[in-house]
């Protein structure tokens, strides 16, 4: 009953909220995770207000039936309208334009429509007659006139593929508005995604409305400036909105042009390849949502150990500025920071001492200087994020991201060609540190940092770019974070597993720690001043994580073996 | 300071005998209660020191204990799996340690269980999925169930009235029930008071401001002023209210835990005095400036910190008052594995 509110998924994370932490910003990246997943009318767009009545308008004319959607009568809306009144009322299109949303039935004064398009409004699943009526018109020439008459048969066109073909039993909320946004746009992996496809969206109806734009102003220019802006309402409402509804639409839009332009009993086997097409996009878009979901449904054990570390992270945070020796000595707080480092994690109902590579194999590796035993972590006032670890069947991309999205670091990884990636990952909030860490300092280590012959790049936003390699395209997507402060984390992504592929199966562990007294990241050829205070977690990036040379030709030239840096 | 080591398992709760003045219950569970099993420990007070009479292993963390007021040797357990569990400790040693009846209702975790203590007849469970039930021992299913809508962190009967329970949620309310009233639509909830309203506006005084909602974690029945409720929670402040006058706030705030209070009790002796174990480390003994019945609803902001424990070395997570003797006895339980016997006036003027 009360699962919602009581939330926790782990007795740790109720516990945590006892200690009073402010997690405002936790939810409010969780909540706006999830705002994709608002339908098209629960999104009070720009345009809410003004497009509401119409739609109340719309429900109350038409209640029954496979009523079009308001947007698809664009095309049939203009015409008859400007047959009825030619200029009489040129700034009221859109007052008009509510007006014949109220149907016959409703007795209202509404324009003179034409026949056909009245027609059309009164059963418009009898489309196929309007199809078979326009099979018989005879070609006429586009002049201005008579594309007014055929408008409304065009109309039926561009809006049959949505509703005639695809779904003839159902109206058209059914798919696109209600289970699609729901089913899919929970994971929020898909946001940058779904931003990336909005954009998109907006430049083809610029298109569209360029194309519309012109066609029309040559005959109407009042029509067209309202015209422009309403196309324009319904691109910004569009940024509310689920892919496949954007998709749809931006066909309907392509195909609205298409007939704009050309002749109307010309088109008619594209209108029917086009229809094919949408029914195989849709077909895929199906296959992508089922793979998400298993996706999802492969996930909650390790989201559940995310979680359970990433809480205690948080109540470690909450103690933080404890200083007296009982919360130092505390059991129980140094539990949660095993779990916090994974050092431990819960296995069925036991907590088991987690055998990590990151731990055991490389002891050697880590300079002597900076190393602390795990056991003997100090509480220092600046307890670093948690660490977390994604063990997904996500793409190195997207687990990039993924991470990226969750907190401040750097990130430090290697693709399946061998290159090595270290960038800055963008900082979650105002106040992340960020941390200089072992990782960075691990490239201080001549045997490693032979093999990686790294570029240095300064960008014009203030971060460092540490690579060797990068692809452009992967610069293109790394996000535009500034950093906030003076020091930096960093983090390694490796290889987990190396029998399912390295895109498949990646392992990101952090190493979150060294404050360091930097004002920049610097490179590696310096020396940088470690702190008293700082404390540290000793993850490194295990020997097998590096592709082995054989494996993956382009990379490390210099070569070292594997063998031998590790010990 | 008597001490025992309940090695290996965290305490969460600690309760005298009703019976008995030399007997404890601790209820226990395994990695602080995060996962693992749960062990219920009967311990007696020996000349020789605190001893283990008998304890009982459970399959999932125990959070709360609640001896039978009707049964010298019974007593309940709340569990991390939603299930309450009856344990009879009379049984024959070399019988097995499995508890003589269980309720398995709630859909969570068991946070709170307690017996009536009035018509000793019945008893309560809250959980952490929104209910509150009530059970009788010779039933096997429960007899009702009041929704509270949010995680109930603790419920408890009213030691003055038969009929009459209250519950304390993470929606920082506290509700009561009067089970006389008849069942309708309100499920028998005659009051649901905010806790973090604010006290009342004394003349000459600017209003006091409002505080955010914080979870309520514990409450409590005054044992002698039978409408006064102490409540405490995630905001650290202890407060007391008068269910005649809900609307008028806090009787009186009592400040100074410096994280969240998990338990508090109210002295079975004294009418002001009452107990808090919080997760500060510490246990401290408190005057909410009630005493001797002068005016049960006055005395706003007049309580005091009278003493402090601090030998915990992890959270406290519970304290129980011993009935019996000199008034000032008492017991802890933490999660650093130790149950504490003490006298609350060794800690007090210091």
């Amino acid at each position: 009953m009360a699962d919602a509110l009581c939330g926790p998924s782990n007795p740790l994370q109720n516990f945590q909220k006892h200690s009073n932490v402010d997690r405002t910003l936790q939810q409010d990246r969780l909540i706006s995770r999830h705002s994709p997943s608002q339908g098209f009318r629960s999104s009070p767009g720009p345009a809410a207000g003004s497009l509401d009545p119409e739609f109340e308008a719309f429900q109350a004319g038409i209640p029954t039936g496979p009523a079009p959607h308001e947007f698809h009568q664009f095309p049939h809306q203009p015409l008859p309208l400007h047959a009825a009144e030619p200029l009489s009322q040129p700034p009221g299109w859109a007052a008009d334009f509510q007006r014949l949303h109220i149907s016959p039935q409703s007795h209202s004064p509404a324009p003179v429509l034409s026949p056909q398009a009245q027609a059309h409004r009164q059963s418009p699943a009898s489309w196929h007659q309007d199809f078979l009526r326009q099979q018989h018109t005879p070609p006429t020439s586009a002049t201005p006139p008579q594309m007014q008459q055929h408008a409304p048969m065009r109309s039926a066109f561009s809006s049959m593929p949505m509703y005639g073909m695809h779904n003839p039993s159902t109206s058209f909320y059914e798919p696109s508005f209600d289970e699609r946004p729901a089913m899919t746009v929970a994971e929020g992996k898909q946001r940058e995604q779904v931003q990336a496809e909005v954009q998109w969206d907006d430049a083809a109806f610029e298109r569209a409305f360029d194309a519309v734009h012109q066609e029309t102003m040559s005959t109407e220019d009042d029509f067209a400036d309202a015209f422009s802006a309403d196309l324009q309402e319904i691109g910004q409402r569009l940024d509310a909105q689920n892919l496949d509804t954007k998709e749809s639409l931006e066909a309907d839009i392509q195909r609205f042009k298409d007939q704009v332009h050309d002749d109307p009993l010309a088109d008619q086997h594209d209108i029917l390849d086009a229809i094919e097409a949408e029914a195989l996009a849709r077909q895929r878009f199906e296959d992508d949502r089922l793979l998400e979901e298993e996706k999802q449904d492969m996930r909650p054990p390790d989201a559940d150990e995310d979680e359970l570390s990433r809480t205690a992270g948080q109540l470690l945070e909450s103690v933080s500025h404890e200083t007296s020796k009982k919360f130092q000595e505390s059991n129980f707080l140094a539990l949660m920071r095993r779990l916090r480092d994974r050092e431990v994690r819960v296995e069925g109902d036991k907590m088991v001492e987690v055998r990590d590579p990151f731990l055991t194999s490389s002891a050697n590796f880590i300079p002597s200087a900076t190393s602390t035993p795990v056991s003997t972590i100090s509480t220092a006032s600046s307890v670093p994020m948690s660490v977390t670890s994604s063990r997904t069947s996500l793409s190195v991309e997207e687990a990039v991201r993924e991470e990226m999205a969750s907190r401040p670091m750097w990130i430090d990884w290697v693709d399946a060609e061998g290159r090595r990636h270290i960038h800055p990952a963008p900082a979650a909030d105002e106040q992340c540190r960020l941390y200089q860490t072992d990782s960075l300092s691990m490239m201080n280590e001549p045997l490693l940092h032979d093999r990686i012959d790294p570029i240095l790049q300064d960008s014009d936003d203030g971060r460092t770019i540490y690579t060797s390699s990068m692809p452009p395209e992967f610069l293109q997507e790394l996000p535009k974070y500034p950093l906030k402060d003076e020091s930096m984390m960093s983090g390694a992504i490796s290889r987990s597993n190396s029998s399912s592929g390295f895109a498949d199966d990646i392992d990101i562990a952090i190493s979150a720690s060294v404050r360091s007294q930097m004002a920049r990241y610097e490179p590696p050829q310096r020396n940088t001043t470690i702190n008293d205070t700082s404390r540290l977690n000793l993850y490194r990036l295990p020997i097998e994580s590096f592709p082995k040379r054989d494996d993956h030709p382009v990379a490390l030239e210099k070569s070292v073996e594997d063998e031998e840096w590790a010990s | 300071m008597l001490e025992f080591r309940t090695q290996g398992f965290n305490g969460y709760s600690v309760k005298y005998s009703p019976f008995f003045d030399s007997r404890i219950a601790v209820a226990a569970s395994a990695n602080f209660g995060l996962v693992g099993n749960g062990r219920l420990y009967i311990l007696g007070l020996t000349p020789n020191g605190i001893v283990a009479e008998k304890w009982f292993d459970t399959q999932d963390s125990l959070f709360d204990t609640a001896w039978s007021e009707s049964h010298e040797s019974q007593l309940l357990t709340a569990s991390g799996d939603g299930s309450l569990k009856l344990f009879d400790i009379a049984l024959p040693p070399d019988s097995p340690s499995f508890p003589i009846a269980q309720w398995t209702e709630h859909a969570r975790e068991v946070f709170s269980c307690a017996w009536n203590l009035v018509s000793k007849d019945s008893f309560l469970s809250s959980s952490w999925d929104g209910c509150v039930k009530i059970y009788r021992p010779e039933m096997q299913q429960s007899v009702l169930t009041l929704p509270t809508h949010s995680c109930t962190y603790s419920a408890q009967w009213s030691p003055h009235s038969p009929g009459i329970l209250s519950a304390v949620s993470s929606d920082s309310h506290l509700r009561v029930f009067d089970l006389r009233t008849p069942a309708s639509a309100s499920n028998h909830l005659t009051l649901k008071m905010p806790i973090h309203a604010p006290p009342k506006a004394m003349p000459g005084q600017p209003p006091p401001r409002g505080v955010p909602p914080a979870e309520a974690l514990t409450h409590d029945w005054n044992k002698y002023r039978d409408s006064i409720i102490a409540t405490a929670g995630v905001d650290r402040v202890i407060r007391t209210f008068d269910i005649r006058a809900p609307h008028q706030g806090p009787l009186c705030q009592l400040v100074g835990h410096e994280y969240a209070v998990r338990k508090v009790a109210w002295s079975p002796h004294l009418a002001d005095v009452l107990l808090s174990a919080s997760y500060d480390m510490t246990a401290r003994v408190w005057s909410d400036g009630g005493a001797m019945g002068i005016d049960g609803g006055g005395g706003v902001g007049m309580g005091k910190e009278m003493g402090r424990m601090g030998r915990h070395t992890e959270f406290v997570t519970g304290v129980d008052w011993c009935l019996f003797g000199a008034e000032g006895w008492c017991a802890s339980c933490g999660w650093d594995e130790r149950l504490l016997v003490w006298d609350v006036r060794g800690t007090m003027g210091s």
